[in-house]
């Protein structure tokens, strides 16, 4: 918390930057920044500022810097997992919910330009209107920022699309945490945003230096970025999905690695039946049991798609390429889902867009959940899965009905495995126990080569603890771009 | 200038006397840097050949100690892999050649400096795998090209530049340090570029490389993609006068002249909406003459005939390589109805045969260094990228700044010798302006700079991202601010980590 006099200078100076209306200190507001679904513990912030547009970022982060206040940036709405967002010294939380427009969508250079608070709520069906469509996470919320999802690199469904860890984002404006403006790649010049007439969808540079990567999974710790440039794919006019049964999870790489070394699919994942149960069940309540009972242990999603052109013969010479690979595995692809027949459609729909339902499909077996998720080659995600269920069976809830899932990734040469522990808090032993196993799993984990490339909260530690001339350097570089740390501090290696 | 003895003697003391020289003979082959560049070239002090990334890492301490600056280099082959300050030595990279793995299941292959593309890609087919080589030709170093210098290449519409290739990064700092970025910082193997947290891979690469500004990389993985080829290339006749065909089922060469550029830029960019081809580009025409002849003399026959000038002044080259005779044909249809709607017509099939018989142009670019022969020299004026549709923009204003320097002679006339290169399927392009003037002029070494302010001017005035922010630092002071400020960033990061030259 402030000192009372800082704190009533700040609010004032707040409420001349963006307008009393704007902010907000509210005691349950404030309260509810302070703890979201993570094992993260998070303090009240004194103030929530609503900025507009750049110039009102830009005056929030002087007033910052002159009073060292800290500033968390929250793009999303609720509910948040990682912790990332949870003041760890009060300040100010800056929420972007009201700098929401799709500033361009441009379906010949296919891209959208888009402020923080817009959502895959809002851009999805705007791009699909275009004809385009984006390289999404598996079912993001419909509040989920789409700045900041590309921003933390999250792992998206199309590996085709994916040319390194940092796709679908192409090139950002940002206030750095020194309150001077930024802007990379092909957008940074020559000239002002106005006068440029680049499309601005080069991210590399300017000059020998990735900017936009300095900036990722930074959780808004070097630079808030006030407007970004997403790449956009053509929406499909021909869409076939195919299910692929797999006994066990060492199964899954082959086929996946067969097909993305060919390019054949778009969207692909593997999916055990507790979560593609927890995802397609009507009422998780009522049904979720025998969903699961009845799918195989395994499934991976395979989607072929034609566009504008030919799309039918398109999709025919892919689904050749699906099928031959497949028997030559000795698997089966097959357009029915199996054990639960009928619920294609529903599955196609998943893939495509937000997930549009309360609660979030996370959140449908219990009322919280922790998700332990980090990258590895496709090649070792079996053995990370099977590892997974020798540690949940070693712990002290060893009946969890845990979910995995694996998305392929950047062609298919890495993958983002995911564990979802689903944990009551009904019951405080059942909780402690959860939360117990998030952490030692994650440990166990990455001992085994799990790669937390986007270390939230405790993983912090895991990434950090051993690579302390790679968080010196990352130290050197906050120093450069937040000189007085004001930009989310407590979070990484600062 | 060589160097004092006891600083000799602690050097020699890491690579051993056999690995390290300053006699003047050695040195004087350290001194000829481009033709193209009017610079006298400055001496090295000495020169060293480490064997290991620890050698680097102990030299860069000593040069630290003693004030020396350091340039790593492998084939030499740009002006920047020249000393441009006394005291500095040169570090040859060439022993470090090892091809340390190549994981055929995960994608892909560490190599270090030294490993050539001649080398690698053909250990690589054996294996059913490839990655898009640059057009410097075989002897160009993989890990230079990936990690330190530029990366367009003539596959970039199938894949990508090669910069998006990077994955775990081995790197000895300005400090001599040694760094490990991405997932080999947590010992979780070579797959991935970025991470943990900010990804300080950002500080290798940009669009293009630090040019050996920045340390030394040692080692890197880069990410591998299918090879759509035989396990080897299939050659006839001996160079030059080879050919190298492969079979038509699957690879498939096309050239098609357009109108205009507006039509030329709509078929390509269609081409890539529709995800077919893997090489699709707009070459360059004297380029093209030079690659397609064998001296200078037949060079000149050709261009005088006006052959290149008449029918490759706005064409599209386009590689189909599929995974069967199938998918041959359904991309070659589509093609064929986006080239009708965008009112294209084949070229002269003598020119279409010239790449048909060689389509190593689409895989190792074998003879590339043909466009350095005529004598003269050349220089780039436009290298950037950005959509195809700006790219096509920047294209059409160049005869803007141009077609004044051909009026008077002072370069060769050739306005349409730009190329754009399709990338990701058309999700951007790259651009790159080549022009040739004759060094027997006076004061020919004004001529690129000329060509280059005047090139700049225009972009400026048109809001043009045609050249990415130069590493010059009097040209980045001017243009810095035109281009968000970079050259105050990129210093301050500099300053902060230190940079060996
Ligand atoms: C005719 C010709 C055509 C070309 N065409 C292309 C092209 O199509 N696409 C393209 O991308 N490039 C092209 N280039 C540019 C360039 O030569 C290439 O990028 C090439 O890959 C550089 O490799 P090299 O072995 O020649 O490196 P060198 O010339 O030895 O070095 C290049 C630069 O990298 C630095 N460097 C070398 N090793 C290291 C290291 N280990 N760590 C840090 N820095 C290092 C050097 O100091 C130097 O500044 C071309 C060059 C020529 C001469």
């Amino acid at each position: 918390m402030l000192a009372p006099d800082v704190c009533s200078a700040v609010g004032e100076e707040l409420s001349r930057a963006v307008g009393a209306e704007n902010i907000s200190d509210d005691a349950a507001q404030l309260q509810s920044c302070s703890f979201d679904y993570s094992v993260v513990t998070g303090t009240c912030p004194d103030f929530i500022a609503y900025p507009h547009n750049k110039a009102e970022v830009r005056e929030i982060v002087r007033i910052a810097n002159e009073h060292h206040v800290a500033l968390v940036p929250v793009s999303s709405g609720p509910p948040r997992f990682h912790g990332d967002t949870l003041p760890s010294r009060g300040g100010i939380v800056v929420d972007f919910s009201r700098m929401r427009r799709i500033l361009k969508l441009d379906a010949v250079s296919r891209c959208a330009m888009i402020e923080p608070g817009v959502t895959y709520g809002d851009l999805v069906p705007a791009l699909e209107r275009e004809g385009m469509r984006l390289n999404a996470p598996l079912a993001p919320r419909a509040n989920k920022s789409v700045l900041t999802s590309c921003l933390e690199r999250e792992a998206t469904l199309i590996p085709k699309y994916q040319y390194d860890y940092m796709d679908p984002l192409l090139t950002v404006e940002v206030i750095y945490g020194s309150g001077e403006e930024f802007r990379t790649g092909s957008a940074s010049g020559p000239g002002s945003p106005e006068t440029l007439k680049a499309d601005k969808v080069n991210p590399w540079g300017p000059g020998a230096i990735d900017y936009y990567r300095l900036l990722s999974a930074a959780q808004g710790s070097m630079g808030i970025v006030t407007w970004a440039v997403v790449r956009t794919e053509v929406l499909p006019t021909v869409r076939k999905l195919y299910f692929i049964p797999l006994e066990n999870p060492q199964q899954m790489c082959a086929p996946l690695d067969a097909l993305l070394r060919k390019r054949v699919v778009d969207e692909c994942l593997a999916l055990d039946n507790t979560n593609l149960a927890t995802l397609l069940a009507e009422d998780p309540s009522r049904d979720f049991a025998a969903l699961k009972a009845a799918l195989p242990p395994w499934t991976v999603l395979a989607c072929v798609a034609g566009y504008q052109r030919r799309p039918a013969e398109r999709v025919a010479i892919q689904e050749k390429y699906l099928t031959d690979i497949c028997r030559d595995l000795g698997l089966r692809a097959q357009t029915t889902l199996p054990g639960a027949g009928g619920l294609e459609e529903e599955v196609l729909r998943l893939v495509s867009g937000p997930w549009n339902k309360e609660p979030y499909w996370k959140l449908r077996r219990s009322d919280r959940c922790h998700e332990i998720f980090f990258l590895a080659p496709l090649s070792k995600a079996g053995y990370f899965v099977e590892l997974m269920r020798e540690l949940v069976a070693q712990s002290r809830c060893p009946e969890l009905d845990y979910g995995a899932y694996v998305q392929p990734l950047v062609q298919g040469r890495g993958a983002h495995c995911s564990f979802l522990l689903p944990c009551d808090s009904a019951s405080e032993s059942e909780a402690e126990a959860v939360r117990g196993l998030f952490l030692s799993a994650s440990q166990a984990l990455a001992k085994k080569g799990a790669f937390f490339s986007r270390p939230y909260g405790p993983w912090a530690d895991l990434a950090y603890r051993d690579y302390s001339d790679g968080a010196a350097m990352l130290k050197t570089l906050k120093q450069i771009f937040d000189p007085n740390g004001i930009l989310n501090p407590g979070k990484l290696c600062f | 200038m060589s160097l004092p003895k006891q600083i000799y003697a602690e050097l020699e003391q890491i690579v051993g006397a056999e690995y390290i020289s300053d006699r003047e003979y050695i040195l004087a082959g350290l001194r000829h840097a481009m033709p193209s560049s009017p610079v006298k070239p400055l001496s090295p002090a000495a020169v060293l050949l480490p064997g290991t990334a620890e050698e680097v890492q102990q030299i860069v301490r000593v040069c630290n100690r003693h004030g020396l600056k350091f340039i790593p280099t492998v084939s030499s082959l740009i002006g920047f892999a020249y000393p441009t300050a006394l005291n500095t030595i040169i570090l040859q990279l060439k022993r470090m050649n090892r091809i340390v793995e190549i994981n055929r299941t995960d994608r892909y292959a560490v190599i270090e400096p030294g490993v050539r593309h001649g080398q690698l890609r053909t250990e690589l087919m054996k294996a059913g795998l490839s990655y898009p080589v640059a057009a410097v030709g075989p002897g160009g170093s993989v890990l230079v090209n990936f990690a330190c210098s530029s990366g367009d290449n003539h596959n970039q519409h199938g894949a990508s530049r090669t910069n998006r290739y990077i994955l775990g990064v081995e790197w000895v700092l300005p400090s001599g340090e040694m760094v490990r970025l991405g997932s080999l910082a947590n010992d979780a193997g070579w797959f991935c570029a970025d991470g943990p947290g900010p990804s300080l891979r950002g500080l290798v690469k940009g669009y293009a490389g630090p040019f050996g500004g920045f340390g030394v990389i040692t080692r890197i993985a880069i990410g591998l993609d299918e090879w759509r080829g035989p396990a080897e290339l299939p050659t006839e006749g001996r160079s030059p006068d080879y050919k190298l065909r492969l079979s038509p089922d699957r690879h498939k060469v096309f050239i098609f002249k357009f109108p205009t550029l507006d039509r030329l830029r709509d078929a390509m960019i269609e081409i890539g909406k529709a995800e077919i081809g893997q090489a699709v580009l707009k070459y360059f025409n004297a380029t093209a003459a030079l690659l397609a002849t064998q001296s200078a003399n037949d060079f000149w026959e050709l261009w005088e005939s006006g052959l290149f000038q008449r029918e490759l002044s706005r064409p599209l080259y386009v590689y189909l390589a599929t995974h069967s005779a199938e998918e041959t044909a359904y991309e070659e249809a589509v093609l064929r109805e986006i080239v009708a709607e965008t009112g294209g017509e084949e070229v002269d099939p003598a020119i279409r045969a010239i790449y048909e018989n060689n389509m190593d142009f689409f895989i190792l670019v074998g003879f590339l260094q043909r466009v350095l022969r005529l004598g003269g020299a050349w220089a780039p004026a436009k290298l950037s990228a950005d959509s195809v549709h700006h790219m096509f923009e920047i294209g059409k204003a160049i005869p803007e700044f141009l077609e004044e320097f051909a009026a008077k002679r002072l370069i060769v006339d050739a306005p349409d010798n730009f190329q754009i290169i399709s990338m990701e399927y058309g999700h951007l392009a790259h651009i790159e302006l080549l022009f040739l003037w004759d060094r027997s002029m006076p004061a020919w070494g004004e001529i690129p700079m000329q060509v280059m302010a005047r090139s700049h001017e225009t972009e400026i005035r048109h809001g043009h991202h045609g050249s990415m922010p130069p590493r010059s630092m009097p040209m980045l002071g001017t243009l810095g601010p035109l281009y968000s400020n970079c050259h105050i960033w990129s210093e301050k990061i500099r300053e902060a980590f230190g940079t060996g030259r």
